[in-house]
């Protein structure tokens, strides 16, 4: 982080100020960091829905070009076509 | 039933679809006061009040995002762009919104939009005031974009974009606001988005328009009419989603296929077309397609500007060329 980072500069604002410890630092990393965690597990443990899925909600009813696409890519994934 | 401009129709639907349904709003710049720089508002603040008739501040992208945030708290917004040149402030809002809130909720909000434009060239005008730029709008999955090329199809498409659930691009022929009178239904009609109309039956080649190009491709048509050649035209009136069926079912039947915009030759909507026909229809082709179009330059000014739009005696020497292929 460059020297100018108002991150950085508020963080050793607080720290002067006795607002913000280095153990509170920690914590909140440790904290947070596993938040993350637990939702990267969340998403890896759910399936990926249908690839025909793409095609839902980009027009309020399916146009007939996108319908025929939707035919192509579902075509293709029967017959075994790589993502 | 009465005769009315293309500005005169679009102006009777929205009198008459801003009374059926109170959740029709209007905003843009001169829209309300004003009645618009085109007329196309005149009347409506004075019948529906400054509530739902909205004089906005020069902002294309507020008017743009303002749009996006009434239609997703049940709002019917009617947005005019005042030039389609003037859009561009107003992509990002379009494009990374309004194209994709739908999509972004998973069904959730449907953004029943619609962005009016007046668009095209042939009027003389100064710069940002001549653009035809319906193919990077065409470009973007999630709008809809619609040209009408007459007064009867302009009130009809337009109801029928207000009504639909996801945004509309409504772009207006400027040149043909005013330059003829049509017979215009009194009662409210919606013609359907999505649906080409065939102007001008033929059977020896199909010509597909639309707006300001619709009456180019009939001049042409009646010209080599006289020469024993029976030209098919069709108006396109929706191009996204756009009818290729009757394109091909009609190129099927002729075996030519010419395409007109005034819009830049590459990269155009006629590209698309050309593209789509040649998969389903090569072999009904008796010709090459053709595309008479704009160059791919920026509009030019008043004293040069008829040698950029494609006009009759161009599109029938590509007849012509077609025919004698």
């Amino acid at each position: 982080m460059g020297k100018k980072d108002p991150i950085d500069r508020l963080r050793k604002y607080l720290m002067e100020k006795r607002s913000w410890t280095e153990d509170e630092e920690k914590k909140l990393i440790e904290e947070l960091s596993a938040e993350v965690e637990q939702a990267v597990k969340e998403y890896e443990s759910v399936d990926a829905p249908s690839p025909s899925g793409i095609f839902n909600h980009i027009y309020s009813d399916m146009p007939w070009h996108l319908k025929e696409q939707l035919s192509e890519l579902e075509a293709y994934v029967q017959e075994g076509g790589k993502r | 039933m009465a005769k009315k401009t293309m500005i005169q129709a679009i102006n009777e639907a929205l009198h008459q679809k801003m009374k059926e349904d109170k959740t029709v709003v209007v905003l843009g710049e001169d829209v309300g006061v004003d009645g618009g720089v085109f007329r196309a508002t005149l009347g409506l603040i004075e019948a529906f009040g400054e509530s739902r008739v909205i004089d906005t501040p020069l902002a294309e992208s507020a008017i743009a995002g303002v749009s996006v945030g009434m239609s997703i708290n049940g709002l019917k917004p009617v947005a005019e762009i005042q030039f389609m040149g003037f859009i561009p402030p107003a992509f990002d809002q379009i494009l990374c919104h309004a194209a994709r809130y739908l999509h972004r909720s998973q069904g959730r909000f449907h953004l029943p939009m619609v962005v009016r434009a007046p668009y095209g060239a042939g009027v003389r005008a100064l710069e940002h005031h001549s653009e035809s730029t319906e193919a990077l709008f065409a470009h973007l999955p999630g709008l809809k974009v619609v040209i009408p090329s007459n007064p009867k199809d302009a009130k009809g498409l337009l109801l029928s974009a207000i009504e639909d659930p996801d945004p509309v691009i409504f772009l207006e022929p400027k040149r043909l606001y005013r330059l003829k009178k049509e017979d215009v239904p009194d009662e409210m009609y919606r013609t359907p988005l999505g649906q080409a109309s065939i102007v001008r039956p033929g059977k020896d080649i199909t010509i597909v328009a639309w707006g300001g190009m619709v009456p180019v491709a009939l001049e042409a048509a009646e010209h080599v009419g006289g020469e024993g050649v029976d030209a098919e035209v069709i108006d396109l009136r929706t191009i996204v989603p756009f009818d290729l069926k009757s394109i091909t079912d009609s190129v099927e039947r002729t075996g030519r296929l010419l395409i007109i915009h005034e819009a830049p030759r590459s990269f155009g909507v006629g590209a698309e077309i050309a593209a789509s026909v040649a998969e389903r229809s090569l072999l009904h082709l008796l010709a090459p397609i053709k595309r008479v179009t704009g160059y791919d330059i920026i509009p030019p000014l008043a004293k040069l500007e008829d040698y950029n739009y494609p006009n009759s005696e161009k599109v029938v020497r590509a007849i012509h060329q077609t025919m004698e292929f």
